[in-house]
């Protein structure tokens, strides 16, 4: 008996101390990754990086065309990926919750969440790049767009769930219909989650490189136009980590730090703010 | 749907019987000719004593064999009743007897109910307001409603009063919502203690409060009618106390119904008091004469606490 | 009275009108999205799957010049890459999980599980230049050699690890992705083991069973499907990855035994060749690529999601 006690508490003890090994691995490699990024980048951070265009193979210069780009992009495809994915959201947690129709969208939503980027890439270049007949930053703002929408559209239910029947019945009461009920009453109620779902959206689109590759391409020059090929930082650090000039490899570490500390701040205040959601709201 | 006079709807039938089993074993003395009246008779068919007590001249609503169906499983059944004007109706019962699925018939809440059905009729100054012509928006502009829990809008105190009459377009400029702001957070009797904050949100309120504010939301889109569904089962018996004294300061101007689980709070503000039953409307009559000598059976046991 | 006039209460109804069709509208466009997505990819990809038909699947050539086109390379490197991915990291993934829900200590939970799941979203471009700038001169200088000097010579899986050391190649891709689905993994993996409810776990330790005892035997049955579930997600992101398999597989489109060799995956082939693809064949083949990957993902996604539907949806809210 004694014996089997041992060898149980053996078992146990090695595997649980498996465990353990295993999250100290991920956690190093993981760390490996954040620290080399901060080492490389850390050095390319200059006011220059802020203040200057791309420059060619062997000339100096900044990110400036390119964090631009990536900026307007996001903020572009945000525009137009937000207020479907809200819309849509809306209809999932409020007019169809139960209906089978829902069900599939939300499963279909749910499918395109974890979907390839660069088939939405491909999906663009197919239905507007190759009918304008160039690249160009609106494309690059639809393909973000796209990775937007079923982030917010989960966002939204989620979080539009989470308010109160009670006040949803009392505007109702009042002789509101449904729509002045969502706008007036259930939108402001869950604004600070919608407002995380777009934080998330954020943090996701700009990151993509993959569907930039062949809907916005780059751009080493300032470009304002909205119907021309942009700079953006995913794709420049693409193309400059893989070049072998070691100036613009240093622009792609510079870069790659800069978008990392983007997103993760982004996700972090997301997180303070759900974190600062009472549970479920009702007084 | 079935008209006065129909006769038993066929889905109604199992419950009958149900019903007279019941009644036989409660010892409910249940006649059958009181189950079918004769064709074309108007007279409610659950509450026989009561009858006279049931039907009312010039009643707010009259309600003729209302049965609430919530996914088949029946929830009110042929509940035939008047309400008086510029009165307190109290429904009584025990929990899931049917008092709240009844009152949200008045108001057509139970639209919002996925798998709900009400059929019968129910006439508010004489329009049936379960047909499909009936806008659902005007009609609970008309009933007002205040609920269990008292649930301010996530806004301001003036915002959550103003919410009725914009939404409904009542006032002509801000001065005017201003003042129907004003007047009814005054019938509310809530204006002495919030009108220097009137920009603070309405959840700072303490749950009493809360309620008044709620109150005053429905008084602000002038209705004819108040719901009130267990107004003060969330608050404390000082709170309580203030909502039963508006109660009775509002009944001057607005009919009201009310549900509760307090037989005593039935007893302090209602005018006639209706028992409701395992979904049916058992015994309807002035508020003394119930409390005092129930003429049902079922009455007398839930009055006497002997159930409940 | 409420003096609610007629006007205005139809203006109220086409409100709802306009808002509910709006809603619906943009729901219905979701659902769009998907078929449009799959019908554009179609289209474009129509030239080369009528000109080389079934033989697209099974040919290894990859041709511009004299555009013959086969995407076997690239299927091998994608399911290969993904293979190697998923052996390392849905163990080391499933050990953080277990670690965090069960041996955690209750202060250290918050903070080491919200890293893993910051980490999910740092973007896959930075694991890849990682990749290529630290890991794969790793390799190539410290492992590989040693892989090839210890086990080229063993008999059977000898034959993986042959030729030189490159850095880049379908090994190190695999490594890459298997960083970068891991906390992806462990997130996933934590959200399905917290749903196994406590009483279950503790009645398990009244019976005076160990840690380890109680995880195998209520745990892990418990939770078996949104394990698999879970696994099929963390699969799906490495099957259509593409910036952190790009930088390090080497474009190769060849098939070679050796997984120290360069390779290619779908994903990576599409991302370096499509802007510079001339004719219109090549664009198509690429775009035929596309097609594969659609499919191969949508049915691990679909499944992975059927598997994860009875998990609660907020637990799996942000990934």
């Amino acid at each position: 008996m004694t014996r089997r006690r041992q060898v149980r508490k053996l078992g146990n003890a090695v595997a649980l101390g498996l465990s353990l090994l295993a999250t100290l691995i991920g956690l190093a490699c993981l760390g490996a990754i954040l620290w080399t990024l901060v080492a490389r980048g850390i050095s390319g951070l200059s006011v220059q990086l802020f203040t200057q265009m791309t420059p060619p193979p062997g000339g100096t210069g900044g990110l400036l065309n390119a964090i631009y780009g990536s900026l307007v992009m996001s903020v572009l495809g945000m525009f137009i990926g937000a207020p479907i994915g809200i819309l849509a959201g809306t209809y999932l947690a409020e007019y169809g919750r139960d209906a089978r129709l829902s069900s599939v969208i939300r499963f279909v939503n749910d499918v395109l969440l974890s979907a390839p980027s660069i088939i939405v890439g491909l999906f663009v270049y197919e239905v507007l790049v190759v009918r304008m007949g160039h690249f160009s930053a609106i494309a690059g703002a639809v393909a973000l767009a796209i990775i937007a929408i079923p982030v917010m559209v989960r966002t939204t239910e989620d979080m539009l769930r989470l308010v109160p029947q009670g006040m949803k019945d009392a505007s109702t009461a009042l002789g509101a219909y449904p729509w002045r009920t969502i706008t007036s009453i259930v939108y402001p109620a869950a604004r600070s989650g919608i407002v995380t779902g777009l934080l998330l959206a954020v943090a996701r689109v700009s990151g993509e490189t993959a569907p930039l590759l062949f809907t916005a391409l780059n751009n080493q020059f300032w470009s304002k136009d909205l119907n021309a090929p942009m700079a953006n930082l995913p794709v420049v650090i693409f193309q400059f980590a893989l070049s072998p000039y070691k100036d613009w490899q240093q622009l792609a570490w510079s870069g790659a730090l800069l978008i990392t500390l983007a997103i993760l701040l982004l996700s972090v205040i997301a997180r303070l703010i759900i974190s600062a959601l009472p549970g479920g709201r009702s007084q | 749907m079935s008209t006065p006079g129909d006769g038993i709807p066929v889905q109604d039938t199992a419950f009958v019987s149900e019903q007279k089993r019941r009644a036989a074993e409660g010892g409910l003395n249940l006649k059958p000719s009181s189950r079918m009246p004769a064709p074309g008779s108007p007279e409610p068919r659950r509450a026989v004593g009561a009858a006279p007590a049931a039907r009312i001249e010039d009643a707010v609503f009259s309600c003729r064999d209302v049965s609430v169906l919530y996914a088949d499983k029946p929830g009110l059944s042929n509940v035939s009743i008047d309400i008086a004007r510029q009165q307190v109706l109290a429904v009584i019962g025990p929990s899931g007897c049917g008092k709240s699925t009844f009152l949200r018939c008045l108001n057509r809440m139970n639209d919002t109910i996925a798998g709900a059905r009400v059929t019968g009729s129910i006439l508010l100054e004489g329009r049936d307001i379960l047909g499909k012509e009936q806008d659902v928006a005007q009609l609970r502009a008309q009933v007002g409603m205040v609920f269990q829990k008292p649930n301010p809008f996530p806004k301001s105190i003036f915002e959550n009063v103003a919410y009725g009459p914009r939404i409904h377009g009542l006032a002509r400029g801000s001065a005017d919502l201003d003042d129907i702001v004003c007047a009814s957070l005054r019938r509310a009797g809530l204006w002495n203690e919030v009108k220097d904050r009137l920009s603070r949100p309405g959840t700072s309120l303490s749950g009493g409060q809360q309620q008044r504010l709620c109150i005053a939301r429905t008084i602000a889109v002038q209705p004819e009618v108040i719901l009130m569904d267990e107004p003060c089962s969330a608050l404390d018996p000082v709170a309580t106390a203030r909502i039963e004294d508006l109660i009775d300061e509002l009944r001057a101007s607005y009919t009201i119904v009310i549900v509760t689980h307090s037989m005593q709070q039935a007893a302090r503000v209602s005018q006639r008091t209706a028992y409701f039953h395992l979904g049916e409307l058992i015994e309807v009559g002035e508020t003394n004469r119930v409390f005092t000598n129930p003429r049902q059976k079922l009455t007398e046991d839930y009055i006497s606490g002997r159930f409940g | 009275m409420a003096v609610v006039t007629a006007k205005r209460a139809a203006r109220q109804r086409s409100g709802e009108r306009y808002f509910r069709a709006a809603t619906l509208v943009a729901a219905l466009l979701v659902l769009g999205l998907l078929g449009g997505v799959a019908l554009s990819l179609l289209h474009g990809a129509w030239p080369a799957l009528a000109h080389f038909k079934f033989a697209f699947l099974t040919r290894e050539i990859w041709n511009p010049v004299t555009a013959q086109f086969g995407a076997l390379a690239p299927i091998y490197g994608t399911l290969m890459t993904s293979l190697i991915a998923m052996l390392v990291a849905v163990p080391i993934g499933c050990g953080v999980a277990i670690f965090l829900t069960e041996l955690c200590p209750r202060g250290l939970r918050r903070p080491v599980g919200v890293a893993i799941e910051l980490l999910a979203a740092v973007p896959s471009i930075i694991f890849g230049i990682w990749g290529l700038f630290v890991l794969a001169p790793l390799l190539q200088r410290h492992v590989q050699p040693w892989l090839i000097a210890h086990l080229g010579p063993v008999p059977g899986i000898g034959r993986l690890f042959q030729g030189p050391p490159f850095g880049i190649g379908v090994l190190s891709a695999g490594l890459v992705l298997a960083i970068m689905v891991l906390p992806f993994i462990a997130a996933v993996m934590r959200d399905v083991f917290d749903t196994v409810p406590d009483v279950l776990k503790e009645s398990g330790y009244a019976l005076g069973a160990t840690t380890w005892e109680v995880i195998w035997n209520v745990v892990v049955p418990y939770s078996r499907i949104g394990i698999v579930g879970g696994i099929m997600l963390g699969l799906g992101r490495a099957l259509g990855e593409t910036m952190a398999v790009t930088f390090v597989i080497g474009n190769a489109h060849r098939v070679s035994a050796s997984l120290l060799a360069p390779g290619t995956t779908i994903s990576a082939s599409i991302a370096n060749e499509f802007t510079e693809a001339v004719g219109d064949l090549y664009t198509s083949s690429l775009v035929a690529l596309g097609v594969l990957l659609f499919v191969i993902t949508f049915a691990v996604i679909a499944a992975a999601r059927f598997m994860l539907l009875r998990l609660d949806r907020r637990a799996l809210s942000g990934v």
